[in-house]
């Protein structure tokens, strides 16, 4: 209990303090009225999801966000397991991946809008592939991490493919997996936010873009803390698994034993 | 060695050409051949729309980007080597690195209006917070060893900082560096595309808007090279810089 104290009382000091001084300032009219006062923020923020105009974009954007994120990382970890495991699949590929990686995701919206135009379909396919890249480049990190000794093992016990890939790469590329997982799910969410800010018919980015040009300062405010929230608690419960996951994995153990 | 290189090249060309034929057999408007986007490229972007559209977006970012750097490193180093910063800040420096940086893009605008210096503050919100970050956790984990030997050596704090902290921090400092490029390309796109009248972004977007199509996908390329390039000579840079680092860990190895 106290440790709590001492951990949280510094930061909440001063992000009272700070929101103590914008709001005098913002009142008393020395700040522009585009920076509203804080508990401006926080009314339009408790208003509009209690009568539904902002909680329903938020159930939107979370929907959005929950099912791309989860075929990117299906996608990723299928193809992961084939390029770590096949070598041959991995020199096809690996130059492909190299020469696509760096391009900036988001380059690809108006190729997407094209294809899928401004609904739901095309800000899937976006975030997918968005999010697809730090899953595939973690889950092959790990996959490379598997310990050959280990492979040899199996091999000479006669173990099968699939059960190998289950019992030996599986397990020791887990720690991979879950850091993807951490990574291109706060990507994920940056993405779908985005493609709702451009191109959305819905969604908290829609709402926001919406805001700013009807002037409603304070619910746009309201609904990037929102989606600040929101990313706040994606990634905080994605460490979590990530911590659980890298606990019992091999290579953090014999790291924690070396050091 | 070179086996396994050529096939992957191959899978390039094998992906290119079966485009290739497709479109000019299905001859579908929104796939034009690669051939075409091709000419299309070299006729849009030897031209003086470069400097027009290209230039303005590259500055802007190298411009974000570079402020980025230097406050999110000077500060990150700061509030890593003091206890009292690091546990009044971290945990609001995690809240604001979690929040989606293109949604403050809005922000941008109505404070800042559509020009240049809005989109350089976008992307600097957006790609400090991992600078930040990653910053603050390299200064915090210096090993002990050698802030002690820096105290026997008679250091005073900043020289500490600079010759000793500063160093160790930069494998680190490095890997919140190129999350923040990443950021920060983001950030220069989607401020074209939201509020621009010039920039590739921008340039992008109204050509799917207009149906030029393969002017569209000229533009797509032209960003696709510029990450990779960037990103490229990011990667030397860090070579460079870190040399001395990977040497030296290597020999501890």
């Amino acid at each position: 209990m106290n440790a709590t104290v001492t951990r949280w009382a510094p930061p909440l000091g001063f992000v009272v303090v700070l929101l103590a001084a914008i709001e005098v300032l913002s009142r008393t009219g020395v700040l522009p009225p585009d920076i509203p006062a804080p508990s401006a923020v926080a009314g339009a923020l408790v208003r509009e999801l209690a009568d539904g105009s902002l909680s329903s974009q938020l159930a939107t954007t979370v929907a959005t966000w929950a099912v791309a994120f989860a075929i990117a990382v299906a996608l990723a970890i299928v193809v992961g397991l084939l390029m770590g495991t096949i070598p041959l699949v991995y020199d096809a590929l690996s130059t492909l991946v190299d020469l696509l990686r760096p391009v900036p995701s988001v380059s690809m919206i108006p190729l997407a809008i094209l294809f899928f135009g401004l609904g739901a379909e095309m800000r899937i396919v976006m975030i997918v592939y968005a999010a697809f890249w730090p899953m595939l480049v973690n889950t092959l990190y790990g996959v490379r991490s598997v310990d050959p000794v280990a492979l040899d093992t199996a091999r000479n016990f006669g173990t099968s493919g699939l059960d190998t890939l289950a019992h030996v790469v599986l397990p020791a590329a887990l720690p991979g997996i879950a850091t993807g997982i951490r990574v291109s799910a706060s990507l994920a969410l940056a993405v779908t936010v985005t493609v709702e800010l451009v191109a959305g018919d819905s969604g908290i980015g829609h709402y926001i873009a919406q805001a700013e040009q009807s002037s409603r300062i304070a619910p746009m405010y309201a609904a990037i803390v929102l989606s600040g929230l929101v990313g706040w608690l994606i990634n905080a419960a994605f460490a979590k698994l990530e911590d659980r996951v890298v606990f019992w994995s091999p290579s953090v153990r014999r790291a924690a034993e070396a050091g | 060695m070179r086996a396994r290189r050529l096939l992957g090249l191959a899978t390039i060309v094998v992906l290119l050409l079966a485009w290739e034929v497709t479109a000019r057999v299905g001859n579908n408007v929104y796939v034009p051949p690669p051939s075409q986007i091709a000419v299309t490229f070299a006729h849009e972007w030897f031209s003086p729309q470069f400097a027009q559209e290209a230039v303005p977006s590259i500055w802007r970012l190298l411009a974000g980007f570079i402020i980025a750097a230097i406050v999110g490193v000077a500060l990150g180093v700061a509030i890593g080597v003091s206890d009292t910063l690091y546990r009044t800040l971290d945990p609001v420096l995690q809240v604001l690195r979690a929040l989606p940086p293109t949604a403050v893009i809005p922000v941008g605008i109505l404070l800042l209006g559509i020009g240049d210096w809005m989109k350089v503050a976008v992307i600097v919100f957006g790609a400090i917070w991992p600078i930040l970050v990653n910053s603050v956790d390299g200064a915090r984990s210096v090993s002990s060893e050698r802030l002690d030997t820096a105290r026997n050596f008679g250091f005073s704090r900043l020289e500490t900082i600079v010759a000793v902290t500063f160093p160790s921090a930069l494998p680190q400092i490095f890997a919140g560096l190129r999350v923040g490029l990443a950021l920060a390309f983001i950030m220069i796109v989607i401020s074209e595309m939201v509020g621009g009248s010039n920039g590739l972004g921008y340039a992008i977007l109204s050509a799917q808007r207009t149906f030029s199509i393969p002017e569209m996908y000229a533009g797509i390329v032209l960003l696709a090279i510029l990450g990779y390039g960037l990103n490229a000579l990011f990667t030397l840079l860090e070579r460079r810089v870190l040399a001395w680092h990977l040497g030296s860990t290597a020999v501890t190895r």
